[in-house]
């Protein structure tokens, strides 16, 4: 076990080494922050001034070794936009982010296992035809022409919700269920399925026998089985909605880090893009370290073993 | 437009590269500190420290003197004939305050003399300001502004018919009917400083581009690009045609130079004494989106109009980063889309940014031009000045550097209960807007 774990936390440490690299050679490709800092009016020494200011004027592997020795202190330099430190920027807007995604995974989750059990249980019914055209109409939905029908009619139409911006409950509301459509249809499918495959084995032939009630077979025995994928699958998708929001929050005016490490990228705002790389790296180890253990407590054999 | 007084009450030149200017007194900041002559000169320490100038923003100033109580004497490094509008760039933050937060204290909770307090930034969604009812002007007429960042238009506009938003900027042309359809909502336009221009650059290490080093290849394809169907088509109307970068808000501007007419056969004409009758081919860049309306269509439309007179550009979108480190590299294509706004209404700011060789904007100019532009660098003279930019207006499509298209068009969407009329420098000043008794 102990080894397991030491092996583990290597190949952890070693994705997130990679990950930091990747980020620090890629963003530097994209060309100078410097000259997207200045106003229109600038000469050549205007510039190799901002250059020298930001430390851009050192060479490749020395801003490299001080960007390495900074991570792990979480010193991730200071921006160059802002002029304070990425990490202050990249907290202070991560609270609205996973605000948002909790809200996304939860609608996604209250909506997809009861549709998802159901129209296993209930195959090829009217009901499971409906529910598979819908999932797949969420799926395919583009997120930007959803939202935007959504705050127009909700927000201007009958004026129930504010059309954009953050604070209430309120404001959460058309943006957790624009950002949870995609997944709802996802996980609808995915569970529908791993029902539909759990309902055909042996076990489920034999508590049938038992006498077994359907719907403890269906809650109990074939949900549960079903459920390892499932939660893979959340797992995955609670991390793509934690960076991958961008859309939602630029339509709604939510203040989260989708839209800052798009500024971040388009003003070559180096240390803040690999601030938030970094963080959303380790949030995906994170889960992946939670899905590992949520296995172990659905599945006696993998605990046991 | 000019300039209004308000921290300063009056300003003269006093040498070349002295001015005088006497302050208002009986101002206090929102903290109570007062402001006088010995607040300016610290605040001109402060900016012309090692480092603070870094960003090129206050680089003309060199020190200040207290002469009074409430005269003070700034100089600048070299003669700087547009000092005053630099002025208005100008931030006066409390000296005791400063010293007492630090920057990134002051960043936080900033503190100033204006007519607007600040309350709460939380970035990325809103900024909240108060008005200051101690206000040395008196107080203003709004109690409180709220800034929203919503960088969606559709969003915007959403926001407005709901009546959750007064003012909105940055509208497309096509949603003016949109807003003008509803009873309470109003569509405002104004013609901006900013002017998009077509740029030739010879040289390009992309190759391609030597035709344009005769003047009559680059005359040709200002006669060849049809501005003005440009405007009707693809802005809706909402931009007006210029005949160089300057437009009439801008000072030292001249009516009398006139943009090329539309004349495909003069450029045809123009294009076969230039050595050229098959045409030529070269790269034409553009940005996917930047400061100027709908890059990508108009670089269509230019390449669709030149295609008629043999010209064929192979046309290519560049985000806007990339286009900038390309300019600055001296990368971008022989041709290709640009603009120009300025930040001081002044003809100097347009001339030297794009054809003085120090501007990394410059791509192709004259020596006759770049002598003309230092030497209107070196007087204050304004009339001196004046005749200066009405001679540089004239030679610029003399010698066909560029190709000007328009005063862009900034469109607004409004609330009728607001009264607020756009400017043209992009800015939304919360003391000019009052709203209307229903």
């Amino acid at each position: 076990m102990t080894a397991y774990l030491i092996r583990r936390l290597g190949s952890t440490l070693f994705a997130i080494w990679a990950i930091a690299t990747l980020v620090f050679l890629l963003v530097r490709v994209t060309g100078d922050p410097a000259v997207l800092l200045l106003s229109e009016q600038y000469t050549i020494a205007d510039l190799a001034r901002v250059r020298h200011r930001l430390g851009l004027d050192q060479p490749l592997a020395v801003q490299y070794a001080r960007f390495l020795a900074g991570v792990p202190r979480l010193d991730f330099g200071r921006s160059y936009r802002f002029d304070q430190p990425a990490r202050e920027l990249v907290v202070e807007r991560f609270p609205a982010t996973l605000m948002l995604a909790v809200a996304a995974l939860g609608v996604a989750l209250l909506v997809s296992i009861p549709l998802g059990v159901l129209s296993a249980a209930r195959r090829n019914s009217a009901f499971d035809v409906s529910v598979s055209f819908f999932s797949f109409l969420g799926f395919a939905v583009p997120t930007f022409w959803l939202g935007t029908m959504l705050l127009i009619l909700f927000g201007v139409v009958l004026r129930w919700l504010p059309t954009s911006g953050f604070g209430s409950w309120r404001h959460l509301v058309l943006p957790a269920i624009t950002l949870a459509t995609w997944p709802t249809g996802q996980f609808t499918r995915i569970l529908r399925s791993e029902m539909i495959t759990a309902l055909t084995e042996d076990y489920v032939r034999t508590a049938r026998a038992k006498g077994l009630p359907a719907r403890r077979i269906l809650l109990v025995h074939t949900l549960r089985n079903a459920a390892l994928t499932f939660i893979t699958l959340v797992g995955l998708v609670f991390g793509a909605l934690l960076g991958g929001a961008v859309v939602t929050e630029t339509i709604f005016g939510w203040p989260g880090l989708g839209r800052l490490v798009i500024q971040a990228t388009l003003s070559r705002d180096y240390p803040v893009v690999q601030t938030v790389v970094i963080l959303l790296a380790l949030v995906f180890v994170g889960i992946n370290l939670l899905v590992d253990l949520a296995y172990a407590f659905l599945d006696p054999r993998i605990r046991l073993a | 437009m000019g300039l209004i007084p308000a921290l300063a009450t009056e300003w003269k030149p006093v040498g070349p590269t002295e001015w005088l200017l006497t302050l208002r007194q009986g101002v206090k900041f929102h903290n109570g500190e007062p402001f006088d002559a010995e607040v300016v000169r610290w605040n001109v320490e402060r900016i012309t420290r090692p480092g603070f100038q870094d960003f090129a923003f206050m680089t003309p100033v060199a020190k200040a003197e207290v002469v009074s109580k409430y005269v003070v004497k700034i100089s600048t490094k070299a003669a700087y004939p547009t000092f005053p509008s630099l002025m208005t760039q100008f931030f006066i933050v409390p000296p005791n305050y400063m010293t007492q937060v630090g920057p990134e204290g002051f960043a936080r909770k900033p503190i100033g003399s204006g007519p607007y307090k600040f309350v709460e930034w939380v970035k990325g969604s809103h900024l909240i300001m108060e008005a200051n009812v101690d206000y040395w002007a008196g107080p203003p007429a709004i109690r409180a502004i709220i800034w929203r960042i919503l960088p969606e238009s559709s969003t915007r506009v959403a926001g407005l018919r709901a009546g959750e938003l007064d003012i909105v900027p940055q509208l497309p042309p096509e949603l003016i009917q949109t807003i003008d359809a509803e009873a309470t909502l109003k569509a405002l336009a104004v013609r901006s400083i900013r002017t998009p221009f077509l740029r030739f650059f010879p040289d390009s290490p992309q190759g391609g581009g030597r035709p344009l080093a005769d003047r009559r290849v680059r005359q040709a394809i200002n006669h060849a690009v049809n501005v003005d169907a440009i405007i009707r088509g693809l802005l809706a109307g909402q931009a007006t045609r210029t005949a160089s970068l300057m437009t009439p808000d801008i000072f030292g501007f001249d009516p009398a130079p006139k943009p090329y007419p539309f004349d495909q056969d003069r450029a045809r004409a123009l294009l076969r004494e230039a050595g050229f009758p098959n045409g030529f081919e070269m790269n034409f860049e553009t940005w996917s989106s930047g400061p100027a309306p709908k890059p990508v269509e108009v670089a269509q439309a230019v390449a669709a109009d030149l295609e008629k007179v043999g010209v064929r550009l192979r046309v290519r979108a560049l985000e806007l980063g990339t286009a900038l480190n390309m300019q600055v590299q001296k990368q971008l294509a022989p041709f290709h889309l640009w603009s120009w706004g300025g930040a001081n209404l002044d003809c100097d700011d347009k001339f030297w940014g794009v054809f003085h060789p120090q501007s990394s904007s410059t791509f192709l100019t004259t020596p006759d031009i770049v002598k003309l532009i230092d030497e209107e660098r070196s007087i204050v003279d304004a009339r001196r000045r004046r005749e200066i930019c009405a001679r540089l207006q004239r030679m610029v499509p003399e010698e066909a550097l560029i190709v000007p298209l328009y005063a862009q068009h900034d469109i607004y969407g409004i609330n009728t209960r607001v009264d607020w009329k756009p400017r043209s420098d992009e800015r939304i000043l919360p003391w000019e807007i009052q709203l209307r008794a229903r």
